[in-house]
């Protein structure tokens, strides 16, 4: 298998284990907490919220705005 | 120093660590990005804006539901890279500062051992997620060979220059926004 194989397919991966972990937090809440509940919790500090606002904002940047330094 | 440290919240040091990784990257957009957060971020810490809202403001479905149906016409209909696409983007920093910028409560309930489990969990995935995007990047600046150390935007870019894949990317951009800023979400 090669390198760019692996990569791509850890990338697939990890898109299937967080829509996984999102499963299980709405299934089991006894054992993980639901993703929302979660969120409710770190979205406490104003300084996490400011660091999700602008890591998910950067994303949007990143893919329809700016142009990717290789 | 001790209870500086386990008081940090490690945002602080991931937005520091961005802002010098840009830097090394010579990204201006990244480093103007990272660097400004981080500094905003870093006057948190240190108690400089304190002020804000008493409460996040409580916002009906309906202009949520117009903010995005509006930014997704857009965002789709203009050219990707374009001067809508960045006016776009750019109002959404105030909007975002209007709903997030309100002061912490003065009292944090304890988490139930679930809650905590999920954030461990969770900011493992998003860990390693990061370090194997970094591996890629760090192989294809050492080797200048994109084809076999593919970042995530290697990959997305053509993707995002077809008009269905950019409507796929639009749609979950803007709804896991509304999702993980929460601002329909039960208090």
């Amino acid at each position: 298998m090669s390198f760019d194989a692996i990569l791509v397919a850890s990338y697939l991966g990890f898109v299937a284990v967080g829509i996984a972990l999102g499963g299980i937090g709405r299934l089991n809440p006894s054992f993980i907490a639901p993703l929302g509940l979660m969120l409710q919790f770190v979205l406490r500090h104003r300084i996490t919220r400011i660091a999700l606002f602008m890591t998910w904002w950067w994303i949007g940047w990143h893919f329809l705005v700016g142009v990717t330094v290789r | 120093m001790s209870v500086f440290v386990r008081g940090l919240n490690p945002w602080v040091l991931i937005f520091v660590g961005l802002a010098f990784f840009h830097l090394w990257r010579q990204s201006p957009q990244d480093i103007i990005i990272f660097g400004g957060s981080a500094l905003l971020i870093l006057t948190q810490v240190f108690g400089k804006t304190s002020w804000g809202f008493a409460q996040q403001p409580q916002i009906k479905p309906l202009p949520i539901a117009l903010v995005v149906l509006g930014a997704s016409a857009a965002l789709y209909v203009s050219e990707r890279h374009g001067v809508v696409n960045f006016l776009v983007l750019v109002v959404f920093i105030p909007i975002g500062f209007v709903l997030l910028f309100y002061r912490d409560s003065a009292v944090h309930p304890v988490p139930k051992r679930q809650v905590l489990r999920s954030r461990w969990v969770w900011t493992l995935w998003a860990g390693l997620f990061a370090l194997v995007e970094l591996v890629a990047y760090i192989g294809s600046k050492l080797s200048g060979d994109l084809e076999r150390y593919p970042t995530i935007s290697v990959l997305l870019d053509p993707v995002l220059d077809e008009p269905i894949g950019r409507a796929v990317f639009i749609a979950l951009w803007l709804v896991s926004g509304v999702y993980l800023f929460g601002v329909r979400r039960p208090k």
